[in-house]
Parts: structure tokens; C-alpha cells; sequence
């Protein structure tokens, strides 16, 4: 039996596809946004693409941000999987944070689509992101969201062939490069936090390898910030919450945030739980203060969690608008001092 | 023939447990005769948390009292309902979680006596599992119209008169501050004649397959 046709066909039909959506292992877009912010200085973005070669951004489709190796001042924010109905022409924006840096990625989507085209197509953005880092801390945020042509906002949109399950917008990915000196030696501290997601896989000192010791040493002093606390990692605590309860007196939403030591060892504290990425327009009433320009709360009364305790902290919003809130909990051991 | 009984037994089975999985149910009764006659207000919401919420519904059902009840263009905000939340008072009101805030808020003069059912049910409540962030219900009383000093509660901060989490797990949890209000599940666990006709059909099928099978071996 001669198989030749049917696959010299099928090659033919890929790459015509493939041609016609523009996609392609080159960058489809290749810009320069240069933006100054307080504590961190963005020097180049560059947009581009990759192609899912069979089932390959697998085990982890999820958006993240991850370090480019050996480059120690660039980042890479990779999205979700798209497919051949999403546009490789994506908008993007930078914006300054208190302190850090948000980019907002904003991919389009054909209206016409009905989730039954071309499923064999898919692709995920990646920007590349060169920094220049000013402070001790700098908070990296990069925001997904995805329109419609005709310019509607999509909350959940499939993706177009399994195994990748469909996504909820926008997404938004933390990274947080904390440069740390203990005395000796300088390091960079990373990890990446995804909404309703537990912090996980933290590169931690080291992760990034550090070519110039002097150099993050030097970074310390600049920011003139001792940073006397610790991230914990999801392999450590997990972060939960209570619903959110409209309290008509104070006109805030009140509710409770429990963290839990999933790890087999005690914990000790003190703890901090602070609200990354808290929803714009709302604050928290009842923050201790802030840190990384984001509202933090202190868990009251507990010095220390063992395997499987609980720790829980009430908090309250303050929402003007009745926005949906949401927040990416990250928890700190230690005590923060500015 | 014993593999197609086995696969129909095990469906009816499963069938009978999903049928237990009922509606969780609180009757709530108020003894609101201190401040009978005050020109009041009531809120009800029931919102999710800020991280990962499975979807839940919540309905408030048989609302009964010898107060009065304000019509809602005539209450002080000038409507009820805010976010997903339909029906009128004293009729049937329905939530779900699926936006931040869902509210109803009315003016209400008290009588002696107020009660209601709060029923909640959905995935979350039926089927729990990969959820970060539960839901949550509170009800409040307010001795005036605009809703800001509350009545009938022991937390004057929050002003809530009890709420109903959620959990995680599916279970709820009920925290009540008001000496005046008792909140008691209603017994609503028991299974239904359908059900117990579901798990008795498994059974059968189940047993009477035994026989079949000894002959198939012989």
C-alpha cells in the first residue's frame, strides 16, 4: 500500500496553514518599548511565537514567567495556548507599578470562531523582556487578556485541540526579583504566583546564575532595603479564603485568608500574607502596610505552624465600585522592615 | 451478559448516591418583638472569595412575618437586588456566586416575628473540588432604613446577624451573633422515595447476577 500521498498532503495542508496564519519559529513581532520606571528600567520587549510540536508545552501550559539562562537582567513572560484563530499580532503595554513593572498582553480572537477550525494549530506567545533592576525589589507582573475583532472582552476562551484545558482571562503572572545580601554572598530570589494558583517551583538563591557578585551586592546598598523575610513556597503553605461578605456598616467586603503548612516540617513565624496584585480600585482596610507596593496583614498571635496547622486572618476591602476582587496571596515568614 | 448487569449496577448505584447530594437547607427564625414597629431594613448576600470559587447557588424561600415589607423602588436605595440575584421579597429569591457583590437590601418595618429558609446547593456544595476560595452568606437587620446601624446582633461592627460559609469541602458553616435568631438545619438529608427505588433496582441486579454468573463457570 503507497502511504506517500496521503502524508505528502498532509505536509502540504500543514504548511499551507501554517503560511497563511503567519506563524512561523520567527519572531512575529520584534519591537523596542523603552520605559523608566522608580526601580526598574525596561530596555527592550520582544514578542514572538512558538509552535506546539506535539503535545510539547506540556507538563506545564500555564503562562509563567521564566529567566533566560545566563541572562541575568532578562525574562521571558510565555502565554497560553493559542490556536490558529488568535491573531500572533498581540498589543502590548507597559505600565509602572509602586514598584515594579506591568506589561498587559492583549491577544485577538476571530469572532467567527465556534471551536471546530484548524485544531491541529497550536502556538504560544513569548515576550522576551530585557530589565535593568534600580531597587532591591522589583515586582514583574505580565497581564493576558484576550478581545474579540470585534473588540469584546473574553473572560473564558478554549483552546483549540486537547490536552490543554480551556482558559480563564485575564491571567496575570508575578515574578518577583528580590536581591538579597546576607553578609557574604549576593543572590537573586524568584518565584512566579499564578491568581488562585499556590506559589511554586521558586528558583531560589542562585536560580539565576549570578555573574557578578559585586554587582548584586551593590544593588542591596542602592536600595537601601533590608529585606529580613522569606516567600514561602506552595510546597510549604497553601493560601485559602473564606467568601467575601458585604458588611453595609463599614461598606467593606469581609472575609478571612487561612494558611496551612502542607510541608513536613514547622514553619516558624511571624507571618506575613501579602495581596499581590489586588484588583484595581480596591484596598484593604485592614493592611498592616504595604510591601512591593502591594497591602500585606500580619497573622495575629502565631509564632509558628506545624505540619498540617491552620493560621487565619481576617480582611476587609474596601470597593467602591463593586468590582470583582481578586488577589494573589503570597506569604512571607519573617518581618519586613523599610 | 453478567458484565452489562455489573456496569447497570454500579450506574444505578451511582445514580442513588448523586441523589442524596441534596440541597443543604437552614430554617431561620427571628424574634424581632423588641423592635416591633421600627421602620428597619434587611440585606441578604451571598459573594465568593477573591481566588478560585466553584459555582453555588442560594435561594431564600417562605419569607413570613407580621412586618412590612417596603416596596423596592420605594426603599431608600431605590431598588433591591445588586448583581445575580432575582425575585422579590416575600417571594422566592434566588443567588448565585457568579459576579463579587449579589446583594438584596430592603426596607422593612419589623413586626414580632420573622422567618425564612436559606437552601444552598450547586457544584460547590454537590461536587467540591479544586477550589481555592469558598462563598458566603450573611444576613443582616438594621434599625434604619438606610441600613448602617444594625439591630439584633451581638457583632455590631460587622452588623451581620449570621452567615453561612461555604467550605471548601462542600460542608457549610453557620456563625451566629444574634441571641434573637435561631438558625437550625432543616432535615432535609432524608432520601427520597426515588432514591431508595434507585438503590433497591442496584441491589437486585447486583445480587441476582451471582446465579447467572455459577452457571457461566459450570
Amino acid at each position: 500500500m503507497n502511504t506517500t500521498v496521503p502524508i505528502r498532503k498532509l505536509v502540504t495542508i500543514a504548511i499551507a496553514i501554517v503560511c497563511s496564519l503567519g506563524l512561523s519559529a520567527t519572531p512575529a513581532k520584534a519591537q523596542e518599548t523603552p520605559k523608566t520606571c522608580a526601580g526598574v528600567e525596561v530596555r527592550t520587549v520582544h514578542v514572538s511565537i512558538e509552535l506546539d510540536r506535539g503535545d510539547s508545552f506540556l507538563p506545564d501550559p500555564s503562562p509563567k514567567i521564566a529567566e533566560v539562562p545566563g541572562k541575568i537582567e532578562t525574562l521571558t513572560a510565555i502565554g497560553p495556548p493559542l490556536g490558529s484563530m488568535d491573531s500572533s499580532q498581540l498589543q502590548t503595554a507597559l505600565a509602572c507599578t509602586q514598584k515594579g513593572i506591568a506589561l498587559t498582553a492583549t491577544i485577538t480572537r476571530s469572532a467567527n470562531f465556534q471551536g471546530a477550525v484548524l485544531q491541529n494549530v497550536v502556538w504560544r506567545p513569548r515576550i522576551q523582556i530585557e530589565v535593568g533592576l534600580h531597587q532591591a525589589e522589583v515586582i514583574v507582573a505580565t497581564t493576558w487578556r484576550m478581545r474579540l475583532t470585534t473588540g469584546a472582552e473574553v473572560n473564558q476562551a478554549e483552546t483549540p485541540a486537547a490536552p490543554y484545558p480551556d482558559q480563564q482571562y485575564p491571567i496575570t503572572v508575578t515574578k518577583i526579583l528580590s536581591f538579597k545580601y546576607n553578609g557574604t554572598v549576593g543572590g537573586i530570589s524568584t518565584t512566579v504566583a499564578i491568581p488562585g494558583q499556590a506559589v511554586d517551583h521558586p528558583n531560589g538563591v542562585g536560580g539565576i546564575a549570578v555573574t557578578n557578585v559585586n554587582k548584586t551586592t551593590t544593588y542591596e546598598y542602592l536600595g537601601g532595603t533590608l529585606i529580613g523575610s522569606t516567600l514561602l513556597t506552595g510546597s510549604q503553605v497553601a493560601a485559602t479564603t473564606s467568601g467575601l461578605a458585604y458588611n453595609r456598616v463599614t461598606q467593606t467586603f469581609d472575609g478571612t485568608v487561612t494558611i496551612t503548612n502542607v510541608s513536613s516540617s514547622t514553619i516558624a513565624g511571624p507571618f506575613q500574607i501579602v495581596l499581590n496584585s489586588l484588583t484595581s480600585g480596591v484596598t484593604v482596610a485592614n493592611a498592616t502596610s504595604t510591601f512591593g507596593g502591594w497591602s500585606y496583614v500580619t497573622v495575629p498571635t502565631v509564632s509558628s505552624l506545624a505540619p498540617g496547622q491552620s493560621a487565619t486572618v481576617p480582611v476587609q476591602f474596601k470597593n467602591p465600585s463593586n468590582a470583582t476582587i481578586r488577589f494573589i496571596p503570597l506569604t512571607y515568614v519573617g518581618s519586613f522592615v523599610n | 451478559m453478567f458484565q452489562y448487569k455489573v456496569v447497570l449496577c454500579l450506574l444505578l448505584c451511582g445514580f442513588a448516591v448523586k441523589a442524596f447530594a441534596g440541597p443543604i437547607v437552614y430554617d431561620v427564625t427571628v424574634n424581632t418583638s423588641s423592635i416591633s414597629g421600627t421602620a428597619g431594613s434587611l440585606d441578604f448576600n451571598f459573594n465568593p472569595g477573591p481566588l478560585v470559587t466553584q459555582s453555588a447557588d442560594l435561594q431564600i424561600l417562605s419569607f413570613a412575618s407580621n412586618g412590612t415589607l417596603v416596596s423596592c423602588a420605594a426603599n431608600i436605595q431605590g431598588f433591591c437586588p445588586t448583581g445575580d440575584v432575582s425575585g422579590t421579597l416575600p417571594g422566592t429569591l434566588t443567588f448565585d456566586n457568579g459576579t463579587g457583590f449579589n446583594d438584596y437590601f430592603d426596607g422593612f418595618t419589623f413586626g414580632s416575628t420573622l422567618s425564612f429558609q436559606v437552601s444552598l446547593y450547586g457544584p460547590a456544595l454537590s461536587s467540591p473540588g479544586g477550589a481555592t476560595s469558598g462563598s458566603t452568606f450573611a444576613f443582616s437587620m438594621f434599625s434604619n432604613a438606610a441600613g448602617t446601624v444594625p439591630t439584633l446582633t451581638s457583632d455590631t461592627t460587622d452588623g451581620f446577624a449570621f452567615t453561612v460559609n461555604v467550605n471548601l469541602d462542600g460542608t457549610t458553616t453557620v456563625t451566629n451573633f444574634s441571641t434573637e435568631t435561631s438558625v437550625l438545619a432543616s432535615g432535609s438529608s432524608v432520601p427520597e422515595p426515588g432514591t431508595l427505588v434507585l438503590v433497591g433496582m442496584g441491589i437486585t441486579i447486583g445480587l441476582g447476577s451471582l446465579p447467572l454468573r455459577r452457571c457461566v463457570r459450570r
